[in-house]
């Protein structure tokens, strides 16, 4: 039986063709159905194999894109500067040819736009490269196949039907009449109902949020009635609505599925757009993998990715040793670092048993050992794709999880990708890793990958293009505004546009897209027997119009479905659910239960009773961000070490007075130098060289300044002690801390001193009922046996560096004060009208808050929430709800 | 001019503008702008060829589509027969919009049917458009994706080359030494970086001109010449007669204290107002000015008036001379700005830190450059860059008529006032080789009264220059508005009256200033529209916000009771000034309901933190505060006690981890045992299928489960949620989602308007007001500052020399480290900028007041001060009220004062540091029943994890060309393939495997083994049976059954029929292996059965017996399965 070859203009056409069911038929021959480019390749190889003619070999896609991309890269000369996406632009020039192929443009050199001169040239020479190579373009071959039909050539079928097509261009009318005059019958296969629908409405929403809404509510109801109807949506704007619909369809057809679990359940709809294969989480894995292999100095935060992924190595079973490898990295390695380091960095950890990872860090040690061994010269892509496929085995690509159905046609595309790599190998030959790696993830970009849907969806969300020739029980076309529909053209920039205007090629002007979209709408509206057109009437802040193509339809205004969401039913019960439960005292200290954070352990507690808690009893750290340079912390901590290292030589003032000007900057270069080896080794590692000198200048620079600051003190002083540990227990809570230095005078009395590199500095506190800045008062109070003269904060700042604190009595210190001075507005004389009574105060006040850390205070009390600023609790506080129950109380009151 | 001239002017103006020529036009607040612009866009397009040669450009997207609208909507309206209460200036565009109509027939547009080739546009979307239209000239190649959350590239940019410190090259050097000069604080230098990068379109240019040897001396010329005119603005303040009065007690002074006076001790001649004569007004606004800048109202023997008889003398004299010049208004400021003015020159030091920080910012351009190739996006700066670089330079213009795809033939640009340097230089571009009568024009329209977009880059100044001088070769000729249909002559004359004493006197490019142009009212007058002061008066600042918020209600109230249809608007100068009073009236009047359009940051409501922590929670499982905030959250809400017996001894795991230990589970309450356990359930299986779902709806799913929406206040809450889904969505689609970016992004996003509340009370910023109009407009908070300018590592400033000439002006930070307080270059042009932003202030002033349609309150606090004269402290500097202080606000907050109207403080016995919140949480947290209907069909894992070893991909590829062969061998018949034709296609076979992306031996190698095989076939009496079977046969025929509802399709090698017998055949190539067993074929196509049962289930009806076989092309062995 000989029946009909149809063609079809798109895949999902000829999908849908095939898979059609005649009436009551269990077993049927497929009906011939194919694209039209499917069947002129198809004649190209039997060209080939029949060896009936010798056609050039058609350059796939992205291998011609490859081409002119090669061909553009060298027209440009060294002083041009570089393009941003020569990939785009060589994809213009492939477009522009193209259209040229299909639509039988001819450019006349003379008179037309720089651009255009430009895109002739390369045109010449990517034909000439194309010659060479025996290649020819898609468009190229195709027309070569129309031209051995025309002369007799290749067996034709005798029947031909075309389908779906909305326009024909002169490359399609071109392939006609040779059918023809092969004595073909050619004609239209008839799609769509018979005639245009009678029932068609224009609803107008108030944005698209409510029209996707308003549709799937119309879906479910549509269902709900009968089950078995074929329902399409078409959206000319797919791309741009496709997550909200998505998300709306589902949210009303199948609430439920939402559930992580059911990621992968089929859903009663099918969206034709697929996403990027690079999107994918395997496959994002597996380039970052190979792109990282290498070893070279990265933004840490791609390494965190990596680590937090599940598609490599034991990415399940470690997860959480991994998530503390990033936690651990962040604050211990530099903002920009290398797989080497993270290396060395966890290895220290899982070898002082802190971190269970040893699996991951095996497998990418393995890896980056691959990598090496690869080495770095250039290769054919299809030995690249081998090293590569071996490169992921060593990471134990795609882990260990079990993979979802998705995944396994993802790893499987990905695989197919990475093969087809060889069939570039002609254009490129043999390129670096990095090359061979971006044409790769170029390629993940470009591959669209749709995962199988299993069963038959009734919904059919399409674009307008992919809706050609379907036909539907109801249709529904959403999001059909003026800006969109119809489009707005975009000719290609690189032909004169006024040629592309008089050839009416399509999307090169506003005449040839309302004429597209007037087909379009007309075939639309036979495809179903009830149509509905809907649009947002805005757009955030732009105001929409209805598309003038609905004009004679009149416009009603679409009914805003109930909230019907489970969010929103969950949320109709909001409040009644809710208890409220006193809960602000966490268990007592127990006996033999260790409480760390010393001083920081009290400055928490007494600005807020539940960070103390939080933190230091829960051992709630927040998980840092990595920064460039140094952060203020280390700043600060490279000041203390290079000023005790100073003061550890030089022991008082008499000595620092005797040094003569070469020799002081002697001493605070060793004391500089001393500090920062200090510090690299804390670190584990070396500061880069050239920052590590920068630093030492700093620090070299501030102690100038600093010491002589410290000249002007008009008190002899010998420094006793430098980072000195002291342990306090108070209320039965041991406080461990260092003294940054303490001072003795003559008389024997102690200056206490603590460096301060940074932030405003509070010394009101000192006076209050809560002291936020306990460290001083502490060790004068509670650790010294010594009689204190001076508790001072040394802000050692390069602008202005300056003591502050109280004294005992005037000029002690310069610039601090004497309790009794009139000057003095913190400490109230009256309530402390000696230094006794501050020491009591202080002794008294500490007791309190220790005493609310052992008792396990730990309710959000706060007087100030600027103190909480650098609060690493914050979330656990709950400040928003706190307020919000304060604003209540206080309108009650 | 009197009003009726104003209106004379203002109608001939009208109709001018709509003639074909070149206008800027002023129209200031209410002046009918849009229509006229519509008016004028009509007239164009009924006389253009191509209805894209009139291009329009607005400065927001919102403007745009609603001057479309307008445009088309007069179109729509043409078409139907006129109302017949047309007013006026409607039957105007009327007319217009018919002569539109019937052009647009005559050349068949169809503009009703394609609106999009009217070409509204704003002027980022244009430059858009000419780098789409000029991918290789605008070297971008194809347009990138355009972001405006650009700031991730700056850090990203800044931070790479703060790298290359360690890179080895000449570049490092120049790091090194920013860093050096930065006290090594590369936060700090990263933070002013970044900053920058955000403005380079001001300083790319120039700072690739900086090693320039012409550059220094221009630079030095612009500083001398700003110099210079600040010194003659302050001689001409100083006449010389009341300088010849001060002569001789200077002098006698200058004798006596000639440390600080040497410059004045032969002061003869009146000091003129140019740079030599700096010193001498420098030593004499050292003495005539105290140290904080006031008069000096004592003089001693420090300032050379020894206590003896000679100088009392002179001092008399003094005192007579200084009453005069005490009285010159401003000459105070004015003296102690030239106290501050820098040296004419940049030193040696700050010229070299220009240079580097110059060149630095080159490195991180360029390293912002390959960061956003990287990305794929640029930000809006550079899309404007390459536009303009693609229009190419003046000596090599590009040709727009060629390049372009409709030539611009009219150009119209609204909120001229507000444009930028970049702006003004692309309009340009755009019209280079315009000529006078050539038939093309230029429209520009603004108000330079309202130009209040400094922080956008706006420059004013640019406004009054192109008045001026016009843009490129096209002057301009100036049309001016007056008429104010929008507001009621009360607010018009006060407007009138008052503004005119607050905006400058005169115009001043270089200082931003705008003198005032006065308004007609075209509304008649109305006796209860009016403008009122309402003063608020407190002893102590810390009762401003609770007293202003109560004036406020009671206006709102009143307003609302009087007229309840009424629109009101509270406008306020920064969003900080309204939270307070947004919180106070909230509390105070809860049934007050308001929209807050971008007030309220959504970040600050606790049950977006509470989605920010379940988000953050998951994305990081080491994030040990956002794990215990979880728990603690009201989905779960576990006690302290239970958190404590969960982790208090186990500070190293993760918090996941310790929830997985039973033993420890077993220590909490069994309530808390229970809480927990709802929780992991929903947690683990989220973190199981972790990355297998959209990751909003990952989140989205697991806040479902958790029972998120029942921790809600209300259902309206939801509205909140929507709006941090939709941030996720968007963060998602941009692929930057992580907890750092959740969190800041979230942070800069504002809480979406009450939905329940109607527009009939809304409050906003002035900025965001602009162009809109209410009944009643409230400014409260006038007496409230707004935060300084920051720092920069470089200032860049502009002057225009007299020659006409622009010179650059550039100055560098200043090292934290310096010590000395000479005046700096980087602080003068500091305060040039202050001195332009302060003018921007009046403007803001004037733009609030006219929002007004019938009402205006302006609400102000001022403290009681019993140590001045009037009682009350005045104003601050830079203060709204500070502005109005002096003409209208004094003397109301006098009399308040006198009235006895101070607030009292409001008693609030409420102690709210000591108040400790309950936990809130779920009474009985449970997975919600949809959850528990639903758990029925979900899949199972299969094992799928089998790695992927397939055939070699040559095996795959020769096993495809022979079946295609053998394809075309059944289809033409064995009679057309004899042996010699295949032998003869080897070739082809090869170059067939070449292009599948065989290597050239592979080919060769498999071309060779197919020929083989399809020769073994023909010569095979199997082969040749199978191939030349004719009946009801079909080589590689397509197949369809209905399988569970879907159609599957099939593809048989080979089917026929054969002595009544239907065969069905199978093509296997196969190599045997070397010493394989003799069965082996036998044993391999056993292995097939299960696919030709399969093949063979859809001819079971079919009728014929049926027989199943494989065939082996290698081999030519065809094997039955029995
Ligand atoms: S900024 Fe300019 S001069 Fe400096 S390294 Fe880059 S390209 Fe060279």
């Amino acid at each position: 039986m000989n029946r009909p070859l149809i063609l079809c203009a798109t895949a999902r056409l000829a999908q849908t063709l095939r898979s059609a069911a005649p009436v009551g038929a269990q077993v049927w021959q497929t009906p011939p159905t194919l694209t039209l480019a499917q069947w002129l390749a198809q004649l190209a190889d039997e060209a080939l194999l029949g060896g009936l003619a010798s056609l050039p070999q058609a350059l796939d896609p992205f291998a011609e894109r490859l081409l002119w991309e090669q061909v553009i890269g060298a027209a440009m000369t060294a002083g041009d500067s570089p393009l941003f996406d020569i990939q785009g632009m060589a994809a213009s020039a492939g477009e522009a040819h193209a259209l040229m192929r299909q639509w039988n443009l001819s450019v006349v050199e003379l008179d037309c736009s720089a651009e255009t001169q430009l895109f002739l040239g390369w045109q010449s020479e990517f034909l000439r490269r194309c010659q060479a190579g025996q290649w020819i373009d898609l468009l190229g071959q195709q027309l070569a196949v129309i031209g051995l039909i025309e002369c007799g050539q290749l067996p034709i079928p005798s029947e031909i039907q075309f389908a779906g097509f909305d326009r024909d261009s002169p490359f399609e009318s071109r392939l006609k009449n040779a059918l023809r005059q092969r004595g073909s019958v050619v004609s239209d296969l008839p799609t769509g109902l018979s005639a245009a629908s009678d029932q068609v409405q224009v609803l107008a929403y108030s944005d698209l949020q409510t029209e996707c809404e308003a549709l799937a509510e119309w879906v479910a109801n549509k269902l709900a009635a009968d089950p078995a109807q074929r329902l399409g949506v078409v959206v000319p704007d797919l791309a741009g609505a496709r997550d909200r619909l998505a998300f709306a369809l589902e949210d009303r057809l199948h609430p439920a599925l939402i559930r992580p679990a059911a990621a992968e359940v089929s859903r009663s709809f099918n969206l034709s757009l697929g996403r990027p294969l690079a999107d994918q989480l395997l496959v994002q894995a597996a380039l970052e993998l190979l792109a990282l292999a290498a070893g070279s100095k990265v933004e840490q935060s791609r390494l965190g990715v990596l680590l937090n992924s599940p598609c490599w190595s034991a990415g399940v079973s470690e997860a959480d040793g991994r998530a503390r490898l990033d936690a651990a990295m962040r604050s211990e390695l530099n903002y920009f670092t290398r797989i080497p380091s993270l290396l060395r960095l966890g290895n220290r950890l899982v070898e002082s048993e802190q971190l269970g990872c040893a699996q991951t860090l095996a497998d990418l040690t393995a890896l980056q050992a691959a990598a090496e061994a690869t080495g770095s010269r250039k290769r054919a892509l299809a030995d690249w794709a081998t090293h590569f496929r071996a490169w992921l085995k060593e990471a134990a690509w795609p882990g260990e999880r079990v993979l979802s159905s998705h995944e396994f046609q993802a790893r499987r595309a990905f695989l197919e990708t990475l093969d087809s790599l060889a069939a570039l190998d002609a254009v490129l030959g043999k390129v670096t890793q990095q090359e061979a790696w971006r044409r790769l993830s170029q390629l993940c970009r470009q591959r669209v990958f749709q995962p199988e849907t299993r069963g038959q969806p009734s919904i059919q969300v399409l674009g307008v293009l992919e809706s050609a020739g379907l036909s539907f029980d109801a249709l529904w076309v959403m999001g059909v505004s003026d800006d969109l529909w119809p489009p707005a053209p975009r000719p290609n920039p690189l032909l004169p546009a006024e040629l592309l205007r008089a050839e009416q090629v399509a999307h090169a002007s506003a005449e040839v897209e309302l004429d597209f979209a007037n087909r379009v709408q007309t075939r639309l509206l036979r495809s179903a027997p009830q149509i509905i057109f809907s649009y947002a009437r805005g757009d955030g802040a732009r105001l929409l119009r209805a598309s003038p193509l609905l004009a004679g339809l009149s416009v009603n205004d679409g009914v805003t479905p109930k909230p019907a969401s489970l969010a929103w039913q969950m949320a109709e019960a909001a409040g009644s659910e809710i208890e409220s439960v006193a809960d602000a005292m966490a268990p007592a200290v127990a006996e033999g239960e260790k409480v760390s954070g010393g001083t920081w352990l009290l400055r928490a507690q007494a600005i807020c009773p539940a960070w103390g808690y939080f933190q230091f009893r829960l051992g709630a750290e927040a998980i840092e961000e990595a920064v460039e340079g140094l952060d203020p912390r280390a700043r600060g901590t490279l000041v203390h070490g290079a000023l005790e290292a100073f003061w550890r030589v030089t022991q008082d003032s008499a000595s620092l007075h005797g040094y003569g000007e070469p020799a002081l900057r002697q001493v605070i270069g060793d004391a500089v130098a001393l500090a920062l080896a200090d510090f690299e080794q804390q670190a584990h590692q070396p500061l880069p060289a050239r920052f590590r000198q920068l630093e030492s200048k700093r620090l070299e620079r501030l102690l100038d300044l600093w010491l002589a600051l410290e000249k002007q003190r008009e008190v002899d002083f010998s420094v006793l002690a430098c980072e000195q540990e002291a342990v306090v227990e108070i209320e039965k809570i041991r406080v461990r801390m260092f003294v940054d230095r303490i001072d003795q005078l003559a008389d024997g009395r102690r200056v206490i001193i603590d460096y301060k590199t940074g932030a405003t500095i509070d010394t009101k506190n000192w006076a209050s009922e809560r002291i936020s800045e306990p460290q001083l008062p502490i060790y004068a109070a509670l650790a010294s046996r010594e009689p204190v003269a001076a508790v001072v904060f040394a802000k050692v700042l390069a602008d202005k560096p300056a003591f502050s604190g109280i004294a005992e009595q005037a000029d002690l210190l310069p610039g601090v004060r004497a309790l009794g001075d009139a000057r003095e507005k913190r400490f109230d004389p009256e309530r402390f009208p000696d230094w006794p009574a501050v020491i009591e105060h202080w002794q008294e006040r500490l007791h309190a808050v220790a005493l609310e850390v052992r008792q396990g205070v730990a309710g959000v009390m706060v007087a100030d929430e600027n103190a909480l600023a650098y609060c690493p609790v914050l979330p656990l506080l709950r400040l928003a709800e706190r307020q919000r129950l304060l604003v209540g109380l206080a309108g009650e009151a | 001019m009197t009003s009726l001239d104003l209106q004379q002017e203002d109608g001939r103006a009208r109709l001018r503008a709509l003639e074909l020529a070149s206008f800027i036009v002023e129209a200031p607040a209410g002046a009918g702008k849009t229509e006229l612009l519509t008016q004028r866009y009509l007239r164009l397009l009924a006389v253009v060829k191509n209805p894209e040669e009139v291009l329009a450009l607005t400065f927001t997207n919102k403007a745009a589509t609603e001057m479309r609208d307008r445009i088309l909507g007069s179109l729509s309206a043409a078409k139907l027969p006129a109302a017949p209460d047309i007013a006026p200036h409607k039957l105007q565009t009327r007319a217009l919009a018919c002569a539109v109509l019937a052009h647009d027939s005559a050349l068949r547009w169809g503009l009703l049917e394609h609106p999009g080739r009217l070409r509204i546009t704003t002027l980022d979307a244009l430059c858009a458009s000419l780098a789409r239209q000029m991918p290789y000239l605008s070297r971008f190649g194809t347009q990138p994706r355009v972001t405006d959350a650009a700031a991730s590239y700056y850090q990203m940019a800044a931070r790479r080359t703060l790298e290359m410190v360690e890179d080895g090259t000449e570049s490092a050097e120049v790091v090194a030494a920013a860093l050096n000069f930065m006290d090594n604080n590369a936060g700090r230098l990263e933070r002013l970086m970044v900053a920058l990068l955000g403005r380079r379109d001001q300083w790319v240019r120039h700072a690739g001109r900086i090693s320039d040897s012409s550059l220094r001396a221009e630079v030095d010329a612009g500083f001398g010449e700003l110099i210079a005119r600040d010194l003659a603005d302050l001689s001409a303040l100083l006449p010389p007669t009341l300088q010849a009065a001060l002569m001789p007690p200077v002098r006698f002074a200058a004798v006596n204290q000639p440390a600080a006076l040497a410059a004045l001790l032969d002061w003869e001649m009146p000091v003129r107002g140019c740079l030599e004569d700096l010193p001498r007004w420098q030593a004499l606004a050292g003495l005539l000015l105290t140290s904080t800048g006031g008069w000096r109202k004592s003089y001693t023997k420090n300032q050379g008036f020894p206590a003896d008889k000679e100088g009392k003398a002179f001092k008399e004299i003094l005192a007579e001379a200084l009453a005069g010049i005490h009285a010159v208004p401003d000459l105070d400021q004015a003296l102690g700005a030239c106290l501050s003015l820098p040296a004419q020159k940049l030193s040696d030091a700050e010229w070299s830190t220009v240079s580097t920080f110059s060149h630095l910012l080159r490195l991180a351009a360029g390293q912002l450059w390959l960061a956003f190739q990287e990305g794929g996006e640029v930000d809006f700066i550079e899309i404007a860059a390459r536009a303009s670089l693609a229009l190419g330079e003046d000596e090599a213009p590009t040709d727009l008529a060629q390049a372009l795809d409709y030539r611009i033939s009219h150009l119209l640009v609204d909120e001229f006032q507000d444009t930028s340097p970049v702006q003004v230089e692309l309009l340009e571009q755009l019209t280079r080789g315009w000529l006078p009568g050539d038939g093309r024009t230029l429209f520009v329209v603004g108000d330079p009264m309202q130009s209040i977009y400094r922080f956008r880059k706006a420059d004013v100044g640019l406004f009054l220059r192109v008045r001026q001088r016009g843009i490129g070769d096209i002057a301009l000729e100036n049309l001016r508005l007056y008429r104010n249909n929008r507001s009621y002559p009360a607010i018009v004359d006060w407007v009138n009256a008052t503004f005119p004493q607050i905006f400058p006197a005169a115009d001043n490019p270089q200082r931003g200033a705008v003198c005032y142009t006065p308004s007609l009212a075209t509304r008649s007058a109305r006796d209860d529209s009016a403008v009122q002061m309402h003063p608020v008066i407190v002893e102590k600042m810390d009762q401003a916000a609770s007293a202003e918020a109560e004036t406020l209600l009671q206006i709102i109230l009143q307003t609302r009771q009087a007229y309840p249809d009424e629109s009101i608007a509270v406008l306020v100068r920064a969003r900080s000034h309204l939270s307070a009073l947004v919180a106070s009236l909230r509390r105070v009047a809860p049934q007050e309901r308001f929209q807050a359009v971008e007030i309220e940051g959504l970040a600050d409501r606790q049950h977006i933190q509470d989605l920010i922590i379940l988000a953050s929670a998951l994305l990081h499982r080491a994030d040990r505060v956002n794990w215990l905030a979880l728990l603690r959250a009201p989905w779960c809400g576990l006690q302290l006690a239970d958190l404590h017996a969960l982790c208090a001894d186990d500070h190293a795991s993760t918090i996941w981890q310790l929830m997985q230990d039973e033993q420890r589970l077993e220590r909490l309450s069994a309530d808390g045992r229970q809480r927990l356990l709802q929780v992991r359930a929903i947690l683990g299986e989220a973190l199981a299928q972790r990355g297998r779902q959209h990751l909003r709806r990952w989140i989205e799913g697991v806040w479902l489960m958790l029972g998120g929406p029942r921790c809600l206040e209300s259902a309206a809450q939801l509205a909140d949620v929507a709006a941090f889904f939709a941030l996720l969505d968007e963060l998602v689609g941009a692929g930057t989602l992580t907890p750092e970016t959740l969190h800041s992004e979230a942070a800069s996003l504002y809480a979406p308007p009450d939905a329940l509340a109607g527009s009939s009370l809304q409050m906003m910023t002035i900025h965001k007001s602009k162009g809109l109009e209410f009944d009643t407009v409230i400014v409260p908070g006038l007496h409230r500052d707004t935060g300084s300018n920051d720092s920069s590592l470089l200032r860049w400033d502009q002057v225009v020399l007299a020659d006409g000439r622009e010179h650059l002006l550039v100055a560098p930070i200043k090292s934290r480290t310096a010590t000395d307080d000479t005046p700096t270059a980087y602080d003068y042009l500091r305060r040039l900028e202050d001195g332009r932003s302060a003018h921007e202030d009046e403007r803001l002033l004037y733009v609030a007041a006219t929002r007004a349609v019938r009402s205006l309150h302006l609400v102000g606090v001022a403290l009681a001060d019993t140590a001045k004269d009037d009682g009350l402290k005045p104003p601050a500097n830079g203060t709204l009220l500070d502005l109005l202080w002096l003409n209208t606000a004094a003397a109301a907050f006098r009399s308040a004062l006198d009235a006895g109207a101070l607030a009292v403080a409001t008693v609030n016995d409420f102690d709210a540091a000591s108040f400790v919140p309950d936990l809130l949480r779920l009474r009985a947290p449970r997975l919600p029943d949809a959850f528990i209907a639903g758990e029925t069909k979900l899949p199972v894992d299969r094992n799928e994890n089998l790695p992927e070893e397939s055939e070699s991909r040559i095996e795959a590829a020769v096993g495809t060309l022979v079946h295609r062969a053998l394809e075309l061998i059944a289809r033409d018949g064995l009679a057309a393939w004899p042996i010699e034709r295949i032998s003869g296609l080897q070739a082809a076979y090869q170059r067939w495997l070449q292009q599948q992306g065989q290597s050239l031996a592979e080919a060769a190698n498999g071309a060779q083994q197919v020929v083989a095989a399809l020769a073994c076939t023909l010569n095979s009496a199997a082969g040749r049976w199978v191939l030349g079977q004719q009946q009801e046969a079909a080589a590689e025929a397509a197949w369809s059954s209905l399988g569970e509802n879907v159609a599957v399709n099939h593809v048989i090698d080979r089917i026929f029929v054969a002595e009544g017998e239907r065969w069905i055949v199978d093509y296997k190539t196969v190599q045997e292996p070397a010493h394989a067993p003799a069965d082996f074929l036998a044993q391999r196509a056993e292995s097939y059965r299960p696919q030709l049962a399969r093949y063979a289930s859809l001819f079971a009806d079919a009728g014929l017996p049926l027989r199943l076989a494989i065939f082996y092309p290698v081999q030519g062995v065809l094997i039955e399965l029995k």
